[in-house]
């Protein structure tokens, strides 16, 4: 846990760093790949000027943890942010068959793997439904790294396309959005 | 109506009409499009299809289609020439809810009926016709015929009590060899230690193919061996059939169902993965949709006294907790994935023909509740499966969905690493002491003995994910539980032990060893064929699994059935991936890798997958399969994967010389 706080402190930085670099990259004539422009324009909205309404919010916030003999067991700081902009950084989960209207976002890289699996799946129990608005004709592009994702947060068991029952959604900002999507013409 | 014009005698006009009219009446004719069970063609070389053991039950079913404007009145099953009178109730003759497609593409007729016959069982062995006769509104008769067989039981020995069948997921002989080079190592030629399977003294081969496939999945891969029947991909405890509902589907009873019916025993279902997936569930649920899991799970405590379940250890918890939606505002958040749509209600035929549960539609089900009020003790760790000592019966649910894997389990308990505590569930058991307590549990007040079922499921799940060193660590773990089996054995000698796979997973392959130079380059060069592969060493910490698996001249694995990856040709420090990228490492950062992506795809270099999608996928390998104990040498040879259910009914009932 120790580890894992330390690394999102460093994360601001990390990010411009990183946008220095494709940057960098881009003007040395390097191809611009379709994730190169999403993490750009990801990378663009984290460090634009902060939505002054949007709170961040950690994985291991969600849940009590451990987690108990029974089922999960929300913080009060999770559901005081239910219907909040909040802002939050993981990974996209890799699923064979992403769905087009959501995708899901996890504390750690995992690969939803559906043929053998269905739903006997790897996915930690703190994940985000990231719900795209307007809905995409397509799947957003997959993003290998880490993301920063700032949208309105949504509570409550809700019955996902892909059979899969969620706990925690977010809405994600639409600008963001179109900028993930927008990585899949070039 | 003919126009008949009489430019002939009147006779040619009368032969013209009979002539027409023979004709509609022979193109007008019932048709039934499939028979259950399904039958070989008669000049077919291949054994009977559908095979069972003596009383075991199953269920007879027809399609029919009648003809436009008809319907079916009226319908029989016979076999040997005679019909078959079923009991009240356990016949239904379904005309809605039907598949839009029949077997044969073509489109189902709005008439068209599924005529069921639900429980029926025959205790004389040898071959038997079946047949089934329908009945259309305008009098005309169809009737179609197969076969089936009864294989009889030889009273020669001693009867195996107890059967423990451990089925390492997707392990295939490539992963068994490399499990063993690395936790026992080679020397001059030879290992310088055995697995708990390499000692098991009889060995066959198995044919794993499913009824619809060379390439099975785990729903059949499980199902072929406890019910002696061959099933599509995807289907567990039934055949096929053309209605949508995915629990109404021909039954044929399981193992765990027919032993406990016959004798009394008991069932232990014990996995790493979640408890809804296909191997646990194919030993004790009927559905042609191995990912209904609100049904799946509801459905082993409803039918417990049918398969007389006993223990059920995994993951899973997610099934288990009540999903409230619809009820509650604010609506809970727990995590339940439960959802009326996978759940089940079942027809009154089957409840009648069976004296199954019939089920309701109820996400709300609060079931840890439900198993604790039907006397299960309920442990959700290590730690309180520890302390719940020996139980008359157990439910354990240790993680989400599929628990961690051993690699990670144990480098949480090293102090290693944090996935495991990341995933919420800090306090894991291994599968070796999931093992031991089921046992434990089950040979407690154990007149009658038991079927206890052991699945190392992360073998095939990490191979499909062509994650090296975690599939190469679950097989460790898996004959870890293979030998605390082998330990009970060798003092219950009335036991009988068999580690199998259900599939082979990913072509794994050992293609040779790293090059000593660590750490190794990303790049095919670093492979050392042939004799540069020497003998890879791994130094093995006191818990039994590698101090480190990044080893100088570590061996090496390819996948034959692989999809696109990136290969370090080193452990990833998180399933799946590495937390060093793209923030913590050396130069140079890169975040724009050349092609969709996976896993340390800035570190590794590309090997292009023959498979579409991203996963590795099954092969049609054959798989070796280990026997010990009580009628162990009943498996030598190559057999089809449905043969060793009649193997096992022929140790537990009829025993061995």
């Amino acid at each position: 846990m120790k580890t894992r706080i330390h690394l999102l402190y460093l994360l601001p930085a990390l990010l411009l760093a990183a946008e220095s670099l494709s940057t960098v990259a881009a003007s040395e004539g390097e191809p611009q790949t379709p994730q190169s422009v999403a993490m750009q324009a990801a990378a663009a909205g984290a460090t634009a000027s902060p939505q002054p309404d949007a709170t961040d919010l950690r994985f291991h916030e969600f849940f009590k943890l451990p987690i108990g003999p029974r089922g999960l067991e929300p913080t009060e700081k999770l559901k005081s942010l239910a219907g909040k902009r909040i802002r939050m950084v993981g990974y996209m989960a890799r699923q064979d068959t992403p769905a087009s209207g959501h995708f899901v976002l996890s504390p750690l890289p995992v690969s939803i793997g559906d043929e053998d699996e269905s739903l006997a799946d790897d996915l930690p129990a703190s994940v985000v439904f990231v719900h795209v608005y307007p809905p995409a004709k397509q799947p957003l592009p997959f993003y290998p790294g880490l993301l920063r994702v700032t949208g309105t947060l949504s509570l409550g068991a809700h019955e996902e396309t892909d059979g899969h029952v969620s706990s925690v959604r977010l809405q994600l900002d639409p600008e963001l959005a179109r900028a993930m999507a927008a990585g899949r013409t070039h | 109506m003919n126009n008949c014009i009489p430019i002939h005698p009147v006779r040619h006009c009368l032969l013209a009409l009979a002539l027409s009219s023979m004709a509609l009446a022979s193109a007008a004719a019932p048709v039934i499009s499939r028979l259950t069970p399904p039958s070989n063609p008669p000049s077919a070389e291949a054994a009977t299809l559908a095979r069972f053991l003596p009383g075991q039950r199953f269920d007879l079913q027809a399609t029919v289609s009648p003809d436009a404007g008809t319907s079916i009145v009226s319908f029989s099953f016979a076999v040997d020439g005679v019909r078959v009178k079923p009991a009240a109730n356990t016949t239904s003759m379904v005309t809605t809810g039907l598949n839009a497609k029949r077997s044969d593409g073509s489109a189902t007729p709005t008439n068209a009926a599924v005529v069921s016959l639900r429980g029926y069982s025959n205790a004389m062995p040898g071959m038997h016709q079946l047949s089934v006769t329908a009945l259309q509104s305008d009098g005309q008769t169809v009737t179609r015929s197969g076969n089936f067989e009864v294989v009889g039981i030889t009273r020669q020995g001693k009867v195996a009590k107890n059967i423990i069948l451990l089925l390492g997921d997707g392990m295939g002989a490539a992963h068994r060899t490399a499990a063993r080079i690395m936790v026992k190592g080679y020397a001059q030629g030879k290992a310088q230690g055995r697995l708990a399977m390499d000692t098991f003294p009889y060995t066959g081969m198995v044919m794993t193919a499913s009824l619809n496939s060379i390439v099975t999945d785990s729903a059949p891969g499980m199902a072929n061996y406890v019910n002696g029947n061959k099933a599509n991909n995807n289907e567990e405890g039934v055949f096929p059939d053309d209605t949508s509902d995915a629990f109404d589907n021909p039954r044929i009873e399981y193992l765990a169902e027919y032993l406990h019916r016959l004798k009394g025993k008991n069932l232990g279902i014990v996995t790493t993965a979640d408890v809804f997936d296909a191997t646990p569930a194919a030993n004790a649920v009927h559905t042609s949709n191995r990912g209904n899991g609100t049904g799946i799970v509801d459905q082993y405590l409803d039918d417990r006294a049918l398969t007389g379940l006993t223990v059920l250890m995994g993951g899973g918890r997610k099934w288990f907790l009540p999903n409230t939606s619809d009820k509650t505002s604010p609506q809970a958040i727990n995590g339940s994935q439960r959802r009326a749509s996978t759940d089940y209600v079942l027809p009154g035929d089957i409840v009648a023909g069976w004296g199954t549960a019939p089920g309701a539609k109820d996400p709300g089900r609060d079931l840890i509740a439900d198993f604790t009020a039907a006397g299960y003790a309920y442990v959700s760790d290590k730690t309180s499966m520890d302390a719940a000592s020996t139980p008359d019966k157990l439910l354990g649910l240790f993680s989400y969905s599929n628990m961690n894997v051993a690699f990670d389990k144990i480098n949480k308990r090293r102090g290693n690493s944090t996935v495991v505590d990341d995933f919420g569930f800090p306090d894991q058991p291994m599968l070796d002491e999931m093992a031991d307590k089921a046992i434990k549990v089950l040979s407690k007040n154990n007149r009658n003995g038991f079927y206890l079922m052991i699945e190392g499921a992360s073998i095939d799940k990490q191979a499909h994910l062509m994650d090296t060193d975690r599939w190469i660590e679950e097989t460790i773990e898996f004959d870890r539980a293979v030998k605390v089996a082998q330990d009970f054995a060798a003092t219950h000698p009335d036991t009988l032990v068999i580690v199998t796979a259900d599939h082979e997973c990913a072509g794994a392959a050992i293609i040779g060893a790293a090059t000593a130079v660590m750490p190794p380059s990303p790049s095919a060069a670093t492979v050392a064929t042939y004799e540069g592969a020497h003998f890879p060493k791994y130094t093995i910490a006191a818990d039994g699994y590698p101090q480190t698996t990044d080893v100088p001249g570590r061996m090496l694995i390819g996948y034959g059935a692989n999809a696109d990856r990136y290969e370090t040709w080193l452990s990833g420090d998180q399933p799946t991936q590495d937390l060093q990228q793209p923030f913590i490492g050396t130069a140079p950062l890169s975040h724009h890798p050349r092609n969709p992506t996976l896993r340390n795809a800035s570190t590794g270099f590309l090997i292009t997958g023959q498979v579409p999608g991203t996963n590795a996928v099954h092969t049609a390998t054959d798989v070796p399969l280990s026997a010990f104990g009580r009628g162990a040498s009943l498996f030598t040879g190559t057999y089809d994967n449905t043969e060793v259910f009649f193997k096992i009914g022929q140790a537990a009932l009829g025993g061995v010389r």
